[in-house]
């Protein structure tokens, strides 16, 4: 019998509001600087595999404060004690889920950085049949995690970012 | 509505509108001395790009400056790369990356509202700014041939390629067009002026030579084309050109705008309009509503920054605003109210593409990240000859990581270790069908008390355009295979209506409206220069018909006025 949204929340406790809860919603419904500050040190540490530095941080924080949907993501404790967990539950297929718009925000952050550079763009010249066993490494995981991806980015990705209707977003122009 | 106010300027002809079809306008009336006055809604430069900024190969590291250094400040690399207000960090959903690495932040705010615009399913692009669009063109030239102009569906009243073609190397001449004469194979013609072609990128020139050979059987030439993309940029200096445009350096920051200004864009035109004292100019400027005013007409405009009215009283007006701007002033001109309008835009859709050949090579030092290879092919199962599918091949590495892990159905982390392995070896596809495919229909309402109008857009797509899109993927992923590139599955999305920012047909020469010379033929004397009056909106880019086009009406207008 599938498990429902419900179940899968029961037994991992990431009902929110209760004592036992795992799960941080980090200042939901209102902008707190510090709430964005930790969630900027989750996802920065996340794509850029180490200890962003304040200036990324601030500017994540900018980021998210000019964009039309500046309450803070909900990440469980779990992954925000253990950033590269994050692998497991990032949400699949929802490129307009908060949590997808704010790990893109952080990638550009770190494509903008000295570490985010040098974890993204240092790998040089390699022989073509090491680049092909990466590649297929690579994908093995990726597909190894996709069930977990399913279940728990549905999770992770059920605070959806309000939708601006039509242009209204791009009219702006500050987001 | 009737005129009321006092007029604050008078002009032979008024050109609303300094975007590439604004001023390809302007630039003929200019020369055969006629007074034309021009209403542009934005002012100065929309973004200062340092020009001594580093090559992108610099910026990331992989080469050193030239005192041997490697760049580590971290401040000037986000400046360079998010710009100092962080207006890369905008979130431009699926329209294109250049709207937020290349144009500054508010580059597209104000426009719908200023023009009184609201949309539904569709996503409208346009800039209050001098130069509009063209500030973030991709630049890619592609020509008009008659099937693309839909020359006979209008018979005699049609525009064909031939009343073009004089213009198409006018306007090539005067902006600068890089390429080769080899690129006939896309049916561009060789008649054009041209500088010598942008080197290929490593990855470009294995997919063309692949496709070269393959290109051999008559059979896979029917399937799909690729040549060599011509482009508006600059490889030398351009003779009697603007100051300040420099030749092409291949620094691969072209996504974050051209700090050489290589790539075309009209603002860079005007200080050398403003050299004739029968041009003038109007700045901040938004025309709101045309009015007729005895044998001419009188343009109500509002001044952006106090919100003052402007009017200005002409007997010729020449409308370049873009597409959906022009056809609700023309709409409003023409009382045409609470109809439903055609407006075509070409869906188009991405992929990302793995080049086998070119893995485990180094990142490039140079290279030019606008589009490199231009694809053609015929719509699988369409028996109009028009069903044409056009589309433009880049290399990924000038391309923003973010952008390009978007493409990808991986995780962050995953993505990352794949871009790093293999961005060298990743292109980024881009593929656009004719209007026809879209559904999207424009409806002007009537005025309020305040005899103001509002123009509403609903965007979709023709019922078969997915499974076109479905055919197409099959046929693209097979013939990429033959020239050596692997479509990367799960990578194919189908960009929302107008993302693609291709509008226009919607009052199409040779149509019940608007004569072979871009004439209202309700309003003598009113001209529509811009996309609008496109006889339809074909998969080709199509920036430089439209310059050419305006050419065309605009030595029309010329000769007309002189005789």
């Amino acid at each position: 019998m599938p498990m429902g949204n419900g179940n899968v929340r029961h037994l991992l406790h990431l009902e929110t509001g209760g004592r036992a809860s795992v799960f941080m919603p980090l200042g939901v419904g209102r902008v707190s600087l510090a709430a964005l500050e930790a969630e900027a040190r989750v996802l920065l540490r996340y794509v850029a595999c180490k200890e962003p530095s304040q200036h990324m941080i601030d500017q994540y924080r900018q980021g998210v404060l000019l964009s039309d949907d500046a309450v803070p993501a909900r990440l469980p404790m779990l992954i925000r004690r253990h950033p590269p967990l994050l692998r497991f539950c990032e949400p699949f297929g929802r490129p307009r889920a908060r949590l997808s718009r704010r790990l893109k925000l952080a990638v550009m952050i770190a494509e903008a950085s000295p570490q985010g550079i040098r974890r993204m763009f240092s790998a040089g010249q390699n022989a073509a049949i090491v680049t092909v066993l990466r590649l297929a490494g690579l994908l093995i995981i990726e597909a190894l995690l996709l069930p977990s991806r399913l279940v728990f980015g549905l999770l992770c990705a059920s605070d959806a970012a309000p939708e601006p209707s039509g242009n209204a977003q791009q009219d702006r122009g500050s987001s | 509505m009737t005129p009321s106010g006092p007029v604050l300027h008078q002009a032979e002809i008024v050109v609303i509108g300094t975007g590439p079809a604004g001023v390809s306008a302007c630039w003929p009336l200019v020369e055969a001395g006629r007074d034309v006055l021009v209403l542009d809604a934005g002012h100065g430069p929309t973004k200062n790009l340092a020009p001594d900024r580093p090559s992108l190969a610099i910026l990331r590291g992989h080469a050193r400056d030239g005192a041997g250094r490697h760049f580590q400040d971290e401040e000037l690399l986000g400046n360079h790369l998010l710009g100092a207000d962080l207006a890369g960090l905008r979130d431009v959903k699926d329209h294109s990356p250049k709207l937020r690495t290349a144009a500054a932040r508010g580059f597209t705010a104000g426009y719908l509202a200023a023009n009184r615009i609201t949309t539904e399913n569709f996503s409208l692009v346009g800039a209050l700014a001098q130069g509009g669009l063209s500030n973030v063109w991709g630049a890619g030239v592609s020509l008009y041939d008659d099937v693309d102009l839909g020359a006979a569906a209008y018979g005699a009243e049609g525009v064909r390629a031939q009343d073009l073609a004089g213009s198409y190397r006018r306007v090539a001449e005067r902006i600068g067009i890089s390429g080769a004469e080899t690129d006939e194979r896309l049916g561009d013609g060789t008649s054009l002026p041209m500088q010598p072609p942008i080197a290929l990128s490593a990855q470009a020139s294995h997919l063309l030579s692949r496709s070269g050979r393959r290109g051999q059987n008559a059979r896979q030439n029917a399937h799909m084309i690729l040549g060599r993309t011509r482009n508006a940029v600059l490889t030398r200096e351009l003779p009697a050109g603007p100051a300040g445009r420099n030749p092409c350096t291949q620094d691969n920051m072209c996504m974050w705008g051209c700090a050489k200004r290589a790539v075309y864009c009209s603002a860079d035109e005007l200080p050398l309009l403003r050299r004739h004292r029968n041009f003038r100019e109007l700045s901040n400027i938004v025309a709101t509503a045309i009015l007729r005013d005895g044998d001419g007409y009188l343009v109500e405009a509002v001044d952006r920054r106090d919100g003052a009215p402007i009017r200005v009283q002409a007997r010729n007006i020449v409308l370049a605003a873009g597409a959906v701007p022009s056809t609700r002033l023309a709409l409003q001109l023409l009382e045409h109210f609470e109809v439903d309008v055609r407006l075509q835009s070409s869906p188009a859709v991405s992929f990302a593409m793995l080049i086998p050949a070119m893995l485990g090579q180094p990142l490039a030092s140079e290279g030019f990240a606008l589009a490199q290879l231009t694809i053609r092919c015929h719509v699988p199962g369409a028996d109009r000859p028009d069903a044409l599918a056009f589309g433009s091949v880049f290399g990924a590495e000038g391309v923003s990581a973010a952008d390009l892990m978007a493409q990808l159905p991986l995780t962050r982390a995953g993505a990352i270790s794949f871009i790093r392995h293999l961005v060298s070896s990743l292109a980024i596809g881009l593929v656009y069908l004719p209007g026809e495919y879209s559904d999207n229909r424009l409806r002007l309402s009537r005025p309020d008390e305040a005899g103001l109008s509002a123009m509403s857009i609903r965007g979709g797509v023709r019922s078969d355009t997915p499974a076109a899109f479905k055919a197409l993927g099959r046929l693209m992923t097979w013939q990429m295979l033959r020239c050596g590139g692997v479509i990367l599955p799960g990578s194919m999305r189908q960009m929302s209506p107008g993302a693609e920012v291709h509008y226009g047909a919607s009052l199409p020469m040779g149509g019940a409206m608007v004569s072979k010379a871009g004439e209202l033929r309700a309003a003598p004397g009113v001209f529509i220069v811009d996309g609008a009056s496109l006889p339809r909106v074909a998969a080709k880019h199509h920036t430089f018909t439209m310059m050419a086009n305006a050419d065309r009406i605009a030595l029309h207008l010329a000769a007309r006025l002189g005789a």
